[in-house]
């Protein structure tokens, strides 16, 4: 885009923006470094973990940022006070130095320079990329959200406990606890299957956009409901087959799917099912083609 | 303001900078350069980012230590326990007890150490335990659990919840039970759930998370105080409290509540001044 310009009018044209591209990665580069480190490494904390989906949603979303340049160039130019008050905002927050809001501080500049240079016509264009962003800066949200998960806990529990009894085993349930033969599992606020229920959401808005079927409110809504009955069945079924492994002395399988990559295997497949269900809600209806079974066979009882 | 056609390298900076466009696009600059160089470059000359680590607790050892010396409580009677060498505990008054028909008189039994305090699990924690003697006679010892924050990683979920596994008891008549303790100049308001337990015994309990400042039995009570101390710099260490008060099956929860009150103040009161405040 830039090879039919003169070299210096290039710089005088560009040097703005590549001024601002050059101080965010400054300001910015550190903390995308420590966030990456948290959570390739898990070294920062569960709440942490929970925002993961955002080593693929951020360069997801710089990929549609970017691939939105031509049409962003050719907004015009216009600077809505409220990105300044985003931009006044995120420098405050960046400010203060504590964790949380530095973290904060990152889509809220992205926010404001948007608003800032391109108005709201610019806010409407990069919407998804912000909220992928958005979606996937580290807060405490997760933590704040402990206490209302008991009736969840509590439902996961008794229904593995439902489950493995109809397997035969001997099975007590007490609120979150989950007594197999005498060894005890706890059903803790992080088995209540948050993570995945925010990951399945996350990669189903990315999935959505990418085939472009975000335009149908009815794919929207079905698919997010469909992606939170098959995290929230997977996370029941995954905690059972944990209890199973804990009260029938597994203790090698248990660890497997509890700590190590038997879990991230078992959310892949998860994700991989979403996938599956995108496509089967996307499946365009050729009623003229399908052969109408009732009309050929004999009639059934 | 249109933009003005300008000759390339003629009028150059200066007349792009009246446009309005690169104004702004330099003032978003400006403000990025200014936080850039106030609060990024000294990170970057230091190697120390403020939020790669969670801000240190600053008597973090104090707190720890809850779960290796008794609390102080002057007003109570701290009963010591046995700790046996089979690994089992009991409270010394109980050993103490005459022995009925149906209980031979012990001989000594293997006690390996006697103290004031021991270590239980609950719910994959350690918690401090102390026994108090109740003020009504014939009646088991008061229990006081504490578990202390050992690291800024530590934060308040679902002890209560851990506690009630742990026990296995009916929580009834589950109230919220409000006071405050003073320890010189300073005032700590405390929320505290207050219920009966009905198990095997029946008992009394109070449940909070102590800090510096004040309690709550919600953890998020907990969470916002530090979060807002941590914007000054400081941190709230908690300790969770629980205290198991026997009662008389047949009494009313409202009776218990001014002994319930009282000890719960002298607990805040305690951590307050020996625990949360730096060792002068």
């Amino acid at each position: 885009m830039l090879s039919r310009q003169r070299f210096p009018n290039l710089l005088e044209r560009q040097g703005p923006n590549l001024l601002i591209l050059g101080l965010l990665a400054l300001l910015y580069s550190p903390l995308l470094y420590h966030w990456i480190d948290g959570w390739l490494n898990k070294s920062i904390s569960i709440e942490h973990e929970y925002f993961s989906h955002a080593l693929i949603g951020f360069p997801f979303a710089a990929y549609i940022a970017w691939s939105h340049r031509k049409k962003w160039q050719r907004l015009p130019d216009q600077a809505h006070p409220l990105g300044a008050v985003l931009l006044l905002a995120s420098v405050a927050l960046y400010g203060t130095g504590m964790g949380e809001l530095v973290n904060l501080s990152f889509p809220l500049v992205l926010a404001g320079l948007v608003l800032w240079l391109k108005g709201i016509p610019g806010l409407r264009l990069q919407s998804f990329p912000l909220l992928l962003v958005l979606l996937g800066t580290p807060n405490s949200v997760p933590y704040v959200l402990t206490p209302y998960t008991l009736p969840l806990q509590e439902f996961i529990a008794g229904t593995a406990g439902f489950v493995l009894l109809q397997l035969g085993l001997s099975v007590q349930v007490e609120g979150v606890y989950i007594f197999v033969n005498n060894r005890l599992v706890e059903v803790a606020p992080y088995c209540a299957g948050l993570k995945m229920l925010f990951t399945s959401w996350y990669v189903s808005l990315m999935l959505l956009y990418w085939t472009e079927t975000w335009r149908s409110r009815r794919t929207v809504v079905s698919l997010l409901a469909g992606a939170t009955v098959i995290s929230v069945t997977a996370n029941i079924i995954r905690n059972t087959l944990l209890t199973f492994f804990h009260g029938t002395g597994r203790d090698g399988a248990f660890e497997w799917l509890h700590e190590s990559w038997g879990g991230d295997l078992y959310s892949a497949i998860m994700l991989g099912l979403i996938v599956l269900l995108l496509r089967a809600l996307d499946r365009p209806p050729a009623p003229a083609l399908a052969p109408e079974p009732t009309t050929e066979s004999a009639p059934h009882d | 303001m249109t933009s003005s056609p300008s000759q390339p390298n003629a009028t150059g900076l200066w007349q792009r900078l009246k446009e309005r466009s690169t104004l702004a696009k330099v003032l978003a600059a400006g403000l990025l350069l200014g936080l850039t160089v106030w609060v990024a470059l000294p990170s970057y000359f230091s190697g120390q980012w403020s939020w790669a680590q969670p801000l240190p607790i600053a008597n973090i050892q104090q707190v720890r230590s809850l779960r290796q010396t008794a609390l102080e409580l002057p007003r109570w009677d701290n009963q010591p326990q046995a700790q046996l060498l089979n690994g089992g505990a009991v409270s010394l008054t109980t050993t103490l007890t005459p022995s009925t028909g149906l209980r031979p008189p012990q001989p000594a039994l293997a006690i390996a150490e006697i103290q004031p305090m021991r270590v239980l699990p609950i719910g994959g924690n350690r918690w401090a335990y102390q026994e108090l003697a109740h003020p009504e006679a014939n009646q088991p010892p008061i229990g006081v659990y504490l578990l202390p924050q050992m690291d800024t990683i530590n934060l308040p979920a679902v002890e209560w919840v851990d506690v009630r596994g742990t026990e296995g008891w009916q929580e009834q008549e589950v109230q919220s039970l409000t006071f405050t303790a003073t320890v010189g100049d300073r005032q700590a308001p405390v929320t505290a759930r207050f219920f009966r337990a009905a198990a095997a015994r029946t008992y009394a309990v109070v449940q909070w998370y102590a800090w510096p400042t004040g309690g709550s039995a919600s953890p998020l009570a907990w969470f916002w105080r530090d979060q807002w101390a941590q914007l000054r710099r400081q941190r709230q260490p908690w300790v969770a409290v629980y205290l198991k008060i026997p009662m008389r099956a047949q009494s009313e929860l409202e009776s218990m509540q001014p002994l319930a009150e009282s000890l719960a103040q002298d607990v805040q009161a305690a951590l307050m001044a020996d625990i949360f405040t730096p060792a002068s």
